[in-house]
């Protein structure tokens, strides 16, 4: 060793080849040692021999042919494998990194000349590799299921391969989580509980017109795959009730449900990656930055019109001509203008969450806006760079107010102007009406949170978001005749405007016991005091700003930068 | 003239947490192949500057340049001449002493199966581990944890070391195998920046010292610069005569720097502001006298003394 070969000359990782990858190999040796696998494989196949068995010799005990009797196995197994993936690998994927920073090692990685890509690589397919090996030792009975059933490759190729790329999906997002969250129990209740209510509580929001999430699932897939892997006498009833099933549709396209789905995952996955890359890439970075969020905000935007807007005139978009399949509904169905209201509502709120949720992502507080100064001061910049971290994001997210609102119209018309409603017709004022809502929620909680930080904007949120909504709900269910002041205090939730203006402004407002005339009045004076507010609020969170340059750059030469 | 850049450059380091500072206007150069010691009472702001040192945080400003490298500008290349070992040094319990080690030669490129082995063995016989390869690394001590990690700070030969607090928990023994260490890969060329709170455990293993209390510089530079900057050249001296210690204590009360003179039998006891130099002329004054000396002692508080003084002078501050 000598001075001048210190400083080892490193070969440099190559991303995608996944078995050089020192993570992965890492985890391969700790999470595959026969100690702890034996037992785990030994139990998994176990259940999968039982699976298997049982639920063939029931067949068979049942009369049924042995291609049927073959058959009935494999969707047992199918949900066990994904029991395996999903929620097992899922927890190791977010608990794995909550480990590696709780035993502190996580600075080590840090350290280590590999990309970001690679360590996101490394972690992604590293964390749960024991559940990879798991899944693997089930697929023997998979395979003899699938041979000796005659199932189609066309039936279960799209099936695995959507299984893949769902649990990509779910592993990205316990990376994330297990990234972002600093307590283990509630990175661990957050991924797991996503994973839950993707299954559970998402696929209710596709009832209300937002039928995108469904393909965050196997679901889709699933059911389309189903008549293909159920013993014939089963599939030929099921391919006649499937038929009640909405089939995907992109605007005027037409997708396969394996297609659409692996494209709305593998969009979610980019953005996962892309957050995690930048976490490795700088510990204090944001997740996303300005233009990534605005991509991905109207990428979403894109996906739920292009979703909804072809399932309104088969009537399928709405909730109960959902139920209709279950229940059998009057011939003569047709919406009742609350439901379109309330989609309308639902279309708002959800948008309006997304850009709280990004807004959140891309602002910038006091002391990194300060750093952006100084920085900019260093490299004798005037301003700083507008994509950068420590740049003010109010224009960004009064950009995607902006598509927000033209999102929401767009729904509306198609929604309001549709067979379903004759005579009903959407003004292009709606548009700015719906404009100002998205400004004077979305730019006053991002303009808030840049100049008063997260504690500040967490009570408005409070008290003023919060609380109104829930003392007006408490007062209109006492009294009818408490319905006009309810409306008035409702109102004042800037959190409630979303609701309130379809509700006031448009012309299928017909739901009996609403008092009109209180919520749109309400909903005028709010509106018009919380874009004052907002417009407020943007010129203090600007003046902030501009008074920390103006004190960075007054500091003399000598001051430290 | 060596034009050469330092090997750690530190410009108005700033840290902070909120409203708390950390760090506060912390300028440092060290000359490569130095083994470099940062002191502090606890929460003086030496993990907070050695974990932007290893590009682990980004500083509230000032700037850092490691072999030259501006890490605000290029952390990629930063972050390959830097090897860290963290306070309470971590390992992962899931992986034996071997594989954790050739995991991160792997991590840093190092050659083949067979390289990364041989520069593994290499960096556990330097730490002297040898025995312990195939060793759970939950099971280890916390001083073969100590000096695991620092194996594995060492494995890609970086050229500057940062090192906080590694001495804790280890042995004499082990101590001293770790200051020979720390020489040997200096002496190789490589700068190690070392952190302890214990002043007496980094002035044996350091070239140079610096001394950081609530975030601030106090003084830097050798133990006896240390102790110069920091105000104290005070020492005890004792006097002991043959006879007469009452002309002599007279004598010495009338002498610049000489102060709490006590006499007892023929010993005179009394505090001297003053250097090396000084002491001396005040010995040969002494004999000069005529006074019969038999013997002087010298007695000087001790750095660790003198750091908890200061520290406790700077909290009532």
């Amino acid at each position: 060793m000598n001075a001048t070969n210190h400083t080892a000359e490193f070969t440099r990782h190559v991303s995608w080849r996944i078995w050089e990858n020192p993570i992965f190999l890492r985890y391969c040796r700790s999470r595959l040692r026969l100690r702890g696998l034996g037992i785990a494989l030994l139990i998994t196949l176990l259940i999968a021999a039982f699976i298997s068995g049982l639920v063939q010799s029931i067949g068979l005990r049942s009369n049924a042919d042995p291609i049927s009797a073959a058959r009935s196995a494999i969707i047992p197994l199918f949900v066990f494998q994904a029991l395996i993936l999903f929620v097992l690998g899922t927890a190791q994927a977010s608990g794995g990194m909550i480990t590696e920073r709780d035993e502190g090692v996580i600075d080590y990685q840090r350290l280590i000349p590999m990309t970001p890509l690679s360590k996101v690589l490394g972690y992604l397919f590293g964390l749960p590799v024991r559940e990879y090996a798991m899944f693997l030792c089930t697929l023997p009975f998979t395979a003899w299921a699938i041979w000796s059933g005659g199932i189609e490759c066309r039936v279960w190729l799209p099936l695995y391969l959507i299984l893949f790329t769902t649990t990509l999906t779910y592993h990205f997002t316990g990376l994330v989580t297990g990234t972002v969250v600093r307590n283990r129990r509630w990175a661990f209740l957050i991924s797991i509980g996503l994973v839950f209510s993707l299954y559970t509580i998402v696929p209710q929001m596709a009832k209300f017109g937002l039928v995108f999430f469904k393909y965050l699932t196997i679901t889709p897939v699933f059911q389309e795959s189903l008549p293909g892997l159920l013993p014939k006498d089963a599939a030929a009833a099921l391919k006649a009730g499937q038929q009640l099933f909405p089939t995907v549709k992109f605007f005027d396209l037409d997708f396969p449900e394996a297609v659409f789905t692996a494209f709305s995952q593998g969009g979610l996955i980019l953005v996962f990656a892309t957050m995690l890359c930048r976490k490795w890439q700088r510990h204090e970075a944001h997740l996303l930055n300005k233009a990534w969020a605005l991509g991905f905000f109207a990428w979403v935007q894109v996906l739920l019109l292009g979703n909804a807007l072809p399932l309104i005139e088969t009537g399928e978009l709405f909730p109960s001509r959902g139920f209709e399949r279950f229940i059998p509904l009057k011939a003569d169905w047709v919406p009742t203008h609350g439901e379109a209201l309330a989609m309308i509502a639902v279309y708002g709120i959800f948008s309006l969450s997304l850009i709280f949720i990004l807004a959140l992502i891309i602002t910038p507080n006091l002391d990194r806006q300060m750093r952006g100064w100084r920085k900019a001061r260093k490299h004798g910049q005037q301003k700083i760079p507008v994509l950068g971290d420590a740049a003010p994001a109010t224009m960004f997210v009064a950009i995607m107010s902006i598509l927000a609102a033209l999102g929401w119209y767009v729904f509306t018309c198609e929604l309001v102007e549709s067979r379903w409603y004759p005579g009903h017709r959407v003004g292009i004022e709606m548009l700015g009406v719906y404009a100002i809502v998205m400004f004077a929620t979305g730019v006053g909680f991002q303009t808030l949170l840049q100049w008063k930080g997260g504690r500040s904007l967490g009570l408005a949120v409070i008290f003023i978001g919060v609380v109104p909504i829930m003392a007006g709900s408490i007062m209109a269910t006492i009294s009818d005749r408490l319905l006009h002041i309810s409306s008035w205090i409702t109102s004042m939730s800037p959190l409630s405007l979303p609701l309130a203006a379809p509700v006031s402004r448009l012309s299928i407002n017909d739901v009996e016991k609403l008092p009109l005339q209180a919520i749109s009045g309400a909903f005028q004076f709010w509106l018009l005091v919380w874009s004052i507010a907002a417009i407020w609020l943007t010129l203090k969170a600007r003046n902030a700003n501009h008074e920390l340059r103006t004190r960075v750059f007054a500091e003399g030469d000598d001051e430290p930068l | 003239m060596n034009s050469a850049p330092p090997a750690i450059d530190i410009r108005s380091l700033r840290v902070d947490y909120g409203d708390f500072v950390a760090v506060n206007d912390l300028s440092l150069s060290v000359p490569a192949g130095e083994v470099f010691g940062l002191v502090g009472p606890n929460g003086a702001g030496k993990t907070s500057t050695f974990r932007v040192l290893a590009t682990l945080m980004e500083p509230t400003y000032g700037e850092v340049l490691l072999d030259g490298i501006d890490i605000a500008d290029d952390i990629e290349s930063a972050r390959r001449v830097v090897g860290y070992m963290p306070d309470l040094a971590p390992v992962p319990s899931d992986l034996k002493v071997w594989e954790f080690l050739d995991f991160h030669a792997a991590a840093y490129g190092i050659g083949n199966r067979a390289k990364r082995r041989d520069r593994v063995a290499e960096c556990l016989e330097e730490v002297a581990l040898e025995g312990q390869r195939n060793q759970w690394c939950g099971e280890l001590s916390r001083g073969q944890t100590q000096r695991v990690v620092l194996a594995k700070t060492m494995l890609h030969r970086p050229r500057v070391l940062i090192l906080d607090e590694p001495a804790s928990g280890l042995d004499p023994l082990a101590r001293r195998d770790l200051r020979m260490a720390l020489r040997k890969i200096a002496d190789h060329g490589a700068t190690v920046i070392v952190s302890s709170h214990i002043l007496g455990e980094l002035a044996e293993m350091c070239s140079s010292l610096c001394v950081m209390n609530r975030g601030q510089l106090l003084a830097s530079g050798s133990v006896d610069e240390l102790r110069h900057q920091l105000g104290n050249t005070n020492r005890m001296l004792t006097a002991h005569c043959v006879d007469d210690p009452q002309s002599a204590a007279a004598w010495l009360s009338l002498q610049s720097g000489v102060r709490d003179l006590r006499v007892d039998a023929n010993k005179i006891g009394f505090h001297f502001d003053g250097d090396d130099h000084a002491q001396a002329s005040l010995v040969a004054g002494l004999v000069a006298q005529g006074l019969r000396i038999k013997s002087f002692e010298e007695k000087r508080s001790s750095l660790e003394d003198l750091l908890v003084e200061v520290a406790e002078i700077n909290r009532q501050s």
